[in-house]
């Protein structure tokens, strides 16, 4: 790369898994890509805008594989400039909009709404990687217009819930193929199993008397979806998965064993909360928390690079949470939170793997999750040292249910740039 | 003398209570117990109190029974019932709660088919909460007055406890709140409890209650000091769990020959209301040692007991 910097980033503990690097350097910038490290206290251009880095860590922009929109069709609990605006703040430069609209992502014209609509609402903000839907209307019937969607932007294809057909499900990876998606993500829960439950099944689901589904269930799909992604050739993304079980052991089908994340909720939390605070609504998610041992199992596998970690943002308003348990909604905002929360269960190079290096990759995109000459100028910069309350301010959220409400980060994020311009600041950072 | 009080403020199940507590409760039932046998069936503790019921489940045998409770303990009460879920009706658990609560009542029991939603409920009410079974979760009332009846058919005082009885729960303990209240009381007590029914009809993790668990209701019934049969809950009961009323009639109900080779001493109990012929024979359920209308009976005298005593803590923590 050549050329002079226009914004500088220096005196950071620059950490990126996908190239191994974790060193104290000057993170240069022109234009929407990273033009080179320096070491510290090499001089900054004339103009050139300047970030003081010192005593923070510099990450590579989180890429998040799951963010349920709530727009259009539930704009009065979120609004899509909100949830662009809680990415930035958590430090998120490029995320998936999952197809659960109302009305789902499910043709070109949709994308092309989604595309145009996240330009209007934030025009410097993440990259919005926009998910159609997989069968029409998400209904696992039949197949939707996946080369339509394709061709107007979508890269990636699903309908949220798994898929209970297998035949249909079969006809549409065989579908999607050619289709020029990139990948299809499935919930790995079997469909039968899991419908109607709240808890998954432990001693605990027993004693609080809630339906609840085996994790057996996620293996079983997780199965199913490993044999067809071989059979079909399409990749396939577990995007739900709370069990090691679900987790496909790498090289065992010709294109490659489907990938798998989990969300930050089911990385911090498991059942053990929900015995201490029972039938707390706050801790109805989807899929349902596990037992801890699963948990940290999950987390195992997430240090060792194997299992990527979304927000799950799921923004759930208190008009659908203050209800019954089994009644309310599940669902956690999380944008804003993940690596605040995360920070200290995973190492830097850990979250710059699971949340950035290996959601990039699962989603094909090669010019970013990576800080090196020519990628994408997506960065982090979080205070280790700072925590935040974590309230309504700081989830952003007007529907800011989660299970952490009330407690303290283990960090801050203080800037985030974005394709090469500082799209988020902490004014007191 | 110090008067004993309960440990917790409200009722939500027998998860939480200690023996002390369970003893309490069943000593103060007697005392009412007595009082339901005389002429005038009514004690002035409850004066100027007022019960509020909320039922928002169909039930009969409870709600009359927490009714008649509350009335001869000379309180007020207040009466709501409504069938199928908050939401569907248009008003939400809490928003119904703020407003019976605006009435001021000191008490609250309440039916609900959701389990848990009884701690939805402690948010917008200041008085003291009951539970009168909660979906899946529990019936501590429904415990409590099988702990009772047990005591009294085998002459035992509540301090005595059950040690050296056994009992078997046979049905549908997956779906049954009255199988995890008893599961929690009786081994409180002291009892040896044994839990039955069809592979699909037990839920994991039953060892937490310190109870065995066999598919074999031969095995579950020998030499037994009581059997409590549980009712079949088609309407909580989704996909394949059983197979035709009469395949588990065979296998799981309390037949005429079942009962012949109970020990002479064994009782049979059901919480009600029964499926003559699936759990139970029809003349099994009239014997003279089926006590299923004395648990009935009991019940009203557990309920007085647990409304009076919940009173008694409220009333000392405003005081305090």
């Amino acid at each position: 790369m050549t050329g002079v910097a226009d914004l500088v980033i220096s005196g950071g503990r620059v950490v990126c898994a996908a190239t191994g690097i974790d060193r104290v350097a000057d993170v240069h910038v022109a234009g929407a890509h990273v033009l080179g490290l320096h070491p510290p206290g090499t001089p900054i251009p004339a103009g050139a805008r300047h970030l003081d880095a010192r005593e923070r860590v510099v990450l590579p922009g989180l890429v998040d594989l799951a963010v349920h929109l709530r727009a259009p069709g539930r704009e009065d609990d979120e609004t899509l400039d909100v949830t662009l605006a809680a990415a930035l703040a958590g430090g998120v430069t490029t995320l998936v909009a999952l197809s659960d609209t109302q009305p789902p992502v499910d043709g070109a014209d949709d994308v092309q709404q989604r595309l145009a609509a996240a330009r209007d609402a934030l025009p410097y903000g993440p990259d919005v990687v926009v998910a159609g839907c997989l069968t029409r209307r998400r209904e696992g019937k039949e197949i939707a217009d996946h080369a339509d969607m394709t061709g107007a932007g979508a890269r990636v294809l699903t309908d949220v819930a798994a898929v209970a057909d297998t035949e249909v499900l079969r006809r549409a990876l065989e579908y999607a193929k050619s289709s020029g998606a990139r990948v299809v993500m499935l919930d790995p829960t079997d469909a039968a199993l899991g419908k109607g439950t709240v808890a998954t099944e432990s001693p605990l689901s027993t004693r609080m008397g809630l339906r609840a589904v085996p994790l057996a269930a996620q293996a079983i799909g997780a199965a199913r979806d490993r044999a067809l992604s071989a059979l079909t050739g399409m990749a396939v993304h577990h995007h739900a998965v709370t069990t090691p079980a679900a987790v496909s052991p790498a090289g065992l089908s010709p294109g490659g064993a489907p990938t798998s994340s989990t969300t930050m909720w089911h990385l911090l939390f498991d059942e053990e909360s929900l015995r201490q605070r029972p039938y707390d609504t706050a801790l109805r998610l989807w899929p349902p928390l596990a037992p801890a041992a699963e948990r940290k199992a999950l987390l195992d596998l997430v240090r060792r690079g194997l299992v990527a970690v979304s927000s799950g943002h799921r923004p759930v308003p208190n008009r659908t949470k203050d209800l019954e348990f089994s009644l309310a909604e599940p669902g956690a905002t999380g944008l804003a939170l993940a690596l605040p929360l995360l920070w200290g269960a995973l190492t830097p190079i850990e979250i710059a793997k699971a949340m950035s290096a290996l959601p990039a990759s699962i989603l094909g995109l090669t010019d970013r999750g990576r800080i090196e000459p020519g990628a994408r100028a997506d960065l982090v910069v979080v205070d280790p040292r700072a925590t935040d309350l974590v309230d309504e301010a700081l989830a952003i959220s007007r529907s800011w249910a989660n299970p952490a409400r009330g407690a303290r980060t283990a960090a801050r994020v203080v800037a985030t740039v974005a394709a090469g311009r500082v799209a988020f600041q902490r004014s007191d950072a | 003398m110090s008067e004993r009080v309960l440990s917790v403020r409200h009722l939500l199940g027998i998860d939480g209570l200690t023996r002390a507590d369970a003893e309490l409760i069943l000593e103060t039932a007697r005392s009412f117990h007595e009082v339901n046998t005389r002429a005038l069936k009514k004690v002035p503790v409850l004066r100027g109190r007022t019960v509020a019921l909320l039922f928002f489940e169909n039930s009969t045998r409870t709600r009359l029974s927490f009714e008649l409770a509350a009335k001869r303990l000379s309180a007020d009460t207040l009466s709501f019932s409504a069938s199928g879920s908050s939401v569907s009706k248009g008003e939400t658990l809490i928003d119904t709660a703020r407003n019976i609560e605006a009435m001021g009542p000191d008490l609250v029991v309440m039916r609900h088919e959701q389990s848990g939603s009884h701690h939805l409920l402690l948010r917008a009410m200041s008085g003291a909460v009951v539970n009168a079974g909660d979906g899946q979760h529990e019936h501590p009332t429904q415990a409590l007055l099988d702990a009772f009846t047990l005591l009294e058919r085998f002459g035992r005082a509540p301090k005595d406890g059950l040690t050296g009885k056994t009992i078997a729960i046979v049905g549908d303990i997956a779906h049954s709140r009255v199988a995890r209240s008893n599961m929690l009381l009786l081994p409180l007590l002291g009892a040896k409890v044994r839990v039955c029914g069809p592979r699909t009809m037990l839920p994991p993790g039953l060892d937490q209650y310190g109870v065995e668990a066999t598919d074999d209701v031969d095995q579950a019934l020998e030499g037994v000091d009581a059997v409590m049969t549980l009712r079949i809950q088609k309407e909580r009961i989704s996909g394949a769990r059983m197979a035709s009323d009469r395949d588990y009639f065979h296998r799981f109900g309390l037949t005429k020959e079942r009962f012949k080779r109970l020990p002479e001493r064994a009782l049979v109990m059901h919480p009600g209301p029964i499926n003559r012929g699936v759990e139970i024979d029809h003349d099994v359920a009239d014997d003279p040692r089926a006590v299923i209308l004395e648990q009935a009976e009991n019940g009203v005298a557990v309920r007085m007991a647990v409304l009076y005593l919940l009173a008694v803590v409220h009333a000392k923590a405003e005081g305090a």
